[in-house]
């Protein structure tokens, strides 16, 4: 069932003030958070966020079309081999 | 020296009564398998053996090939589980902007101020973004590979320039 819009989307306290201070001041840093559940709102556009996945922090560098998802989206908890190892016509950015 | 073998996918099941077979493939070249000839097929690069292509081709879900001397499902079927790979001059060229893993793997990380910051262990494909495990003084940093982070890849020389963002390498600088 979805969140009732009248409560609007949850968005982490401690880590939007964080947000807000680095806007604030025009700097850039990697925000360590536990906050899975958090909405990314506009305001965290071009911001990275470590986000913890049980075991370590995964960077996670918020683009536009991640809006109204949620941090822990972007932090897999369970391992995914998508390459072989080895030599591979796999690439990456 | 054995040559080293490039993994393009691996044989998942046959397909249909007539020898083909599907694949999983590890390729991000677009219609990689539509052009191929001939590819070396085993359980590992020392016992693979040069096979030719006769058919197949690739769409969004799957990929199906067919071998020539394998003409029923028998013979497909004794093929699920192998790998198939292809030679170094089969390889093509990494879509634009993009780096084969295996060329980012072992290249040294620095900071525009020619810092060392360790050595690119693995490559994790994650839905955000791509991240490089870097090896940094014994332990595991991760690094977005996102413009914001990484100046300058050159596979060639084996480096990787990255922006010292705050909060990326300090947990680990202090002795």
């Amino acid at each position: 069932m979805a969140r009732s819009l009248k409560k609007g989307p949850f968005i982490d306290e401690k880590l939007a003030r964080k947000v807000e201070d680095l806007n604030r001041t025009n700097q850039k840093r990697v925000i360590k958070t536990w906050a899975r559940r958090s909405t990314i709102p506009p305001d965290f556009i071009g911001h990275t966020f470590a986000v913890h996945n049980g075991n370590k922090f995964i960077p996670v560098y918020v683009q536009e079309n991640m809006i109204g998802h949620k941090l822990g989206e972007f932090a897999p908890t369970r391992i995914f081999r998508s390459h072989p190892g080895g030599k591979a016509e796999k690439s990456s950015r | 020296m054995a040559q080293e073998l490039c993994c393009i996918g691996s044989i998942v099941a046959a397909h249909g009564v007539k020898g083909a077979v599907r694949l999983r493939s590890f390729s991000d070249i677009p219609g990689r398998f539509a052009r191929l000839e001939s590819v070396l097929v085993g359980s590992d690069p020392a016992t693979a053996r040069s096979m030719r292509v006769t058919g197949g081709g690739e769409d969004d879900a799957r990929v199906i090939l067919q071998f020539e001397g394998c003409e029923d499902r028998d013979c497909a079927e004794e093929l699920a589980g192998l790998n198939v790979y292809i030679t170094d001059e089969q390889m093509e060229a990494p879509p634009e902007g993009r780096h084969f893993i295996h060329d980012l793997i072992g290249c040294a990380v620095r900071t525009p101020e020619n810092e060392d910051r360790g050595v690119v262990r693995d490559v994790m494909l994650l839905p955000a973004n791509d991240v490089y495990v870097v090896n940094h003084r014994g332990f595991e940093v991760l690094v977005p590979a996102v413009p914001a982070f990484i100046r300058k890849v050159d596979t060639e020389n084996k480096l990787i320039v990255v922006e010292p963002v705050p909060g990326l390498f300090e947990d680990f600088d202090e002795d």
